[in-house]
């Protein structure tokens, strides 16, 4: 798969300025969609879900989150899956270390993988590694 | 055919039969407590061990209204249903408590049985009782613990669910500024070049800001807690109500808001008053912040009693939000659900923390445009 489009869901503007200059240091050729939170961008998927120009490779999605929140989007989600016309992968970025919620992410199929928060340089590069690895 | 019994052998069989009578009420009055009284209740015949239990003499008993030994425990439908029962000439089985000469109470798991006569009407009653004085008190002792055991359980369930809350404030609220500290930390180390140094110092005011107004709020939340008795007061709601339209005038004049009040369930309250003044002014502030701009706000305060708790309701017509999908998280703390400016998710959070000190709950009813509806039960009064 080529990495063109990363959409960051987090309501965190100093995260999103953070990891942005992490990513676009590694990947120049990485584009990043910002949503603030999770109704921005279930709204933006549920509109433009047939169009795979539009939509990107990978979401990152915080939990916490003002309107709607990381769980419920993933619930909206698991009802547009499937329809997308490209393979969009999906991966919590959450500061919290609570075992439960860790495990809950995991009930969702369709989530990759929880990444703790900061995503570090070393992180990302994982991250990429990890991506490669998967074809 | 058998052949009729000689007058000696009849008077054997008889003489047979009355001590086995005798031998049977011998091993009764071992065992039982009993009494014989006629058709009114007055007693005839007590055993000894009702003379025992009751601490009264025989002498004093006898021809005595059975009430004598009455506690005024139990209500008159029980006595008026076991005198029916009887009367019926049907057997009355309960326990009772009775009450000794000397004020003593005592439990008695009772029989009464009629004895008919040949129409079958009941000419008197015969009692067999048994002490289980030991076995009620022993009951009463567990019922309280039980009680006891589930209340505790219940407020367990309470500081189980706040230190849930805490975990997530922890995780989310704190630790999520924390990494991006730690982040922007790594960042300077590794980059060369002076602007993005500059660049990313100026952010850290930004989340360090941000750090401290957290902790600020998450101590205003927690020293709440420690309320004592003497905080308590008889609040005046129509007053209180009165004074916060005071604080919040100009609000109130800029937002057209109208207050209604309607404290026809009850008017007072024994409560902390700076808790029921933040818990209302928060409510009424939140009424205020998300009014509808389509139509002209109305907020609605009333007390009620409900479920066993002195509760206060705030209602209002404005923006809503569908609780079946938000419904908890509307009280964690910064959880914001409208693109307000002020939005800052701490108010509700604060005054469930503090509903919840002291025994109580909050909810909140709505849907989408239709207003919201929250309910405070305040304290339980049964």
């Amino acid at each position: 798969m080529t990495l063109k489009t990363i959409f960051l869901v987090d309501d965190d503007f100093v995260y999103q300025f953070l990891t942005k200059k992490i990513i676009v240091e590694a990947r120049t050729d990485v584009n990043i969609e910002t949503f603030s939170n999770g109704q921005d961008a279930i709204e933006y998927l549920k509109s433009e879900y047939k169009i795979p120009a539009k939509l990107p490779e990978v979401i990152f999605l915080d939990l916490a989150m003002p309107i709607m929140d990381g769980w419920q989007f993933l619930k909206e989600y698991g009802t547009l899956n499937g329809k997308f016309g490209k393979q969009i992968l999906v991966y919590i970025v959450s500061s919290s270390i609570t075992p439960s919620e860790i495990n809950r992410a995991k009930e969702f199929d369709f989530v990759q993988d929880y990444i703790i928060k900061p995503i570090t340089k070393q992180k990302f590069k994982d991250f990429i590694q990890n991506l490669t690895d998967l074809g | 055919m058998e052949t009729p019994l000689s007058k000696n052998e009849i008077i054997v069989a008889i003489d047979r039969a009355f001590r086995e009578l005798e031998s049977q009420k011998y091993a009764l009055d071992q065992s039982a407590i009993v009494a014989i009284t006629d058709i009114k209740g007055n007693i005839i015949y007590a055993n000894e061990q009702f003379c025992q239990i009751s601490k009264y003499g025989l002498e004093e008993l006898l021809g005595k209204n059975h009430r004598i030994i009455n506690s005024g425990y139990h209500p008159r439908e029980f006595f008026q249903n076991m005198w029916q029962t009887i009367s019926g000439g049907k057997v009355w089985k309960g326990d009772i408590r009775n009450k000794a000469k000397d004020g003593s109470l005592y439990w008695v798991a009772t029989t009464i049985t009629p004895f008919l006569n040949e129409n079958n009407v009941p000419t008197m009653f015969v009692s067999i009782r048994f002490d289980i004085t030991r076995q009620k008190k022993l009951e009463s002792v567990l019922e309280l613990r039980l009680k006891e055991r589930d209340n505790m359980l219940q407020s367990l369930a309470v500081k189980n669910k706040q230190l849930e809350d805490f975990c997530y404030i922890i995780s989310h609220n704190l630790r999520s500024p924390l990494s991006n500290l730690m982040l922007m930390l790594e960042m300077m180390e590794d980059t060369e070049s002076e602007t993005e140094r500059k660049e990313l110092f100026q952010k850290f005011r930004t989340v360090t800001d941000y750090l401290q107004e957290t902790f600020d709020e998450l101590v205003a939340a927690i020293q709440f807690q420690n309320i004592n008795q003497s905080d308590y007061e008889n609040i005046d709601l129509p007053q209180t109500v009165d004074h916060l339209r005071e604080i919040l005038g100009a609000e109130i004049e800029k937002s057209e808001v109208s207050i209604e009040t309607d404290f026809s369930a009850y008017k007072e309250i024994l409560y902390p008053k700076k808790y029921i003044e933040s818990i209302l002014l928060n409510l009424i502030n939140n009424s205020i912040k998300y009014k509808s701009p389509d139509r002209k706000s109305k907020i609605r305060i009333a007390s009620y009693i409900e479920n066993g708790y002195k509760g206060i309701l705030v209602e209002d017509n404005g923006l809503g939000l569908n609780t079946d999908v938000y419904g908890e998280k509307l009280f964690r703390m910064r959880q914001t659900f409208h693109k307000h400016p002020n939005a800052r998710g701490f108010g509700l959070f604060m005054i469930k923390n503090q509903i919840e000190s002291l025994g109580g709950h909050i909810k909140a009813l709505g849907k989408v445009e239709e207003g919201l509806k929250v309910y405070a039960d305040l304290i339980k009064i049964y």
